[in-house]
């Protein structure tokens, strides 16, 4: 009985100690090296964060983001190793983009906790805002003495602080309500077109009277080829075409109304051009990458 | 006879795209932008030198045979004119990414017996310009590794059936690769005898 007792409490004991050391390591891939994260601005595999601090840390970097659109994220680990931290940082940030899809202002800091290293990853677009100089004193003046007091949080802290200022500082195009891009015709272009669409729906409601559908198809064709040798470009020329036999089709009566209701006087063009914005962006419940950042190799790694 | 010639512009677009020819286009473009990454990066390392050399000669009795080997090696390294057309001659590509490399491994040489002057360490002029040879070094890696997955892609893709018809008829060849060896030679750690100093 008694031995039975030793194995349940040996059994109980490997569990809880496979467990926590499981709890301990980060994600690795087969070949041994740490595997990318999920997306997040803050990821603590290490740790070394309390739920309060990370809220906290988040809440500054949603915050930040509101108001600069720069994107920042936070991943602690507990070792890099057999990779250097230049590795796996470079691997993280291209993997996830983060930044403004237009701008690409993404920055990332990884903290390896127990090879005591420490990397700022600038992307491309920050690197004039934060160069390599300058993340190394945030890592040597922010971040190291805080570290070594195991203060994480508050290294983390202050080291934003003073990125926060670099990125205000850095002339980066401020944030803008994302306003539908204008893929809207130019003026001049509907000038340069409107003869032939006006034209190409004369003549074809009268072929469309002599010949039937086909006689509105032969003005379409007409008045596309017409605006593309004028214009040329395919797609507009494709376009006029289609409105004018469209219209010259529904002149003549029954066949318009099978078209799918597109009546002579509806000057929309069908399909997607309103612009409905870039993807990416919407950050309702979970954090979504902008999809701009490209991470060069810019920024610094040290010690503490 | 208009229509006539559009048809056969048309014709031609199809057979074109069809056999590669727009796609080849398009990594050869991103082939040389690749490349001038990584000559930019050798340049901006370049443009570091000398601000290193002089702020580490500020520090009295420095070991002056390695600046010395510094300041040889990037003349060597910046000797060899970078150009784009580099990349079409494995020879002059071996030579320059040879001098390259022995650029990198006398500045990390430089590095190391930075180490054993305080004083040199602790100056915040020569701590900037560490980080920015650092970043740099970086740079050069991430820009070289681009570069090498950018050519063994295009290499691929002109070997390929039928683009490798349409590189031969319009003398698309297969892009010099940095050499394993040289890759080596750059990533080899210096050797330091610390017994003199």
């Amino acid at each position: 009985m008694r031995s039975i007792a030793a194995h349940g409490v040996l059994a109980v004991a490997a569990v809880l100690l496979a467990s926590a050391s499981f709890a301990a390591d980060a994600p690795r891939q087969p070949d041994g090296l740490l595997a990318v994260p999920p997306l997040a601005r803050i990821t603590d595999y290490a740790d070394v964060l309390s739920p309060s601090d990370k809220r906290a840390l988040e809440d500054k970097l949603a915050a930040f983001e509101t108001a600069h659109g720069s994107q920042i994220a936070i991943v602690v680990v507990p070792s890099v190793k057999p990779e250097p931290i230049e590795d796996f940082s470079n691997r993280v940030g291209n993997t996830w983009k983060i930044g403004r899809a237009d701008v690409g202002d993404g920055l990332l800091i990884v903290v390896a906790v127990q090879d005591k290293r420490v990397r700022i990853e600038v992307f491309r677009a920050l690197e004039g805002a934060v160069p390599d100089a300058t993340a190394k004193r945030i890592i040597r003046e922010q971040i190291a003495p805080r570290f070594k007091t195991n203060d994480y949080a508050g290294g983390l802290n202050a080291a934003l602080d003073a990125i926060f200022k670099q990125i205000e500082g850095g002339g980066l195009p401020a944030i803008e309500p994302r306003a539908p891009t204008n893929y809207g015709l130019e003026s001049d272009t509907i000038e340069l077109l409107l003869p032939f669409v006006i034209g190409g729906i004369v003549i074809g409601s009268i072929l469309r009277r002599m010949f039937g559908v086909p006689g509105a198809m032969l003005a379409g064709g007409g008045a596309g080829v017409a605006s593309y040798s004028v214009l040329s470009s395919a797609l507009l020329g494709g376009i006029a075409g289609l409105f004018v036999f469209l219209v010259a089709a529904a002149m003549g009566g029954s066949v318009g109304r099978a078209v799918g209701g597109r009546r002579g006087g509806d000057i929309f063009i069908p399909g997607g051009w309103s612009g409905s914005g870039g993807g990416g962006w919407s950050s309702s419940g979970g954090w979504s990458s902008g999809g701009g950042g490209d991470a060069a190799g810019g920024g610094a790694s040290g010690d503490w | 006879m208009k229509s006539l010639r559009l048809l056969l512009a048309a014709a031609l677009v199809a057979v074109l795209s069809g056999c590669g020819y727009n796609e080849i286009q398009s990594r050869d473009e991103g082939l040389k932008a690749a490349w001038a990454e990584v000559l930019s990066q050798y340049q901006r390392r370049g443009d570091l030198i000398p601000n290193i050399v002089n702020t580490v000669k500020g520090e009295a009795n420095f070991e002056q045979e390695t600046l010395t080997r510094v300041v040889e090696a990037r003349a060597r390294a910046t000797a060899i004119q970078a150009t784009p057309e580099l990349v079409d001659d494995p020879a002059a590509l071996q030579k320059f990414s040879q001098a390259q490399g022995e650029l990198s491994s006398a500045l990390s040489r430089l590095l190391v017996v930075v180490e054993s002057y305080p004083n040199l360490k602790a100056n915040a002029g020569f701590q900037d310009l560490r980080a920015q040879l650092e970043g740099t070094e970086n740079r050069i890696g991430i820009a070289r590794k681009r570069y090498i997955d950018t050519v063994a892609g295009y290499n691929t893709f002109v070997r390929q059936f039928p683009q490798n018809l349409t590189a031969m008829i319009f003398g698309y060849k297969e892009k010099v690769q940095f050499t394993v060896e040289n890759e080596a030679a750059i990533q080899k750690a210096p050797a330091v005898d610390f017994g003199k100093k």
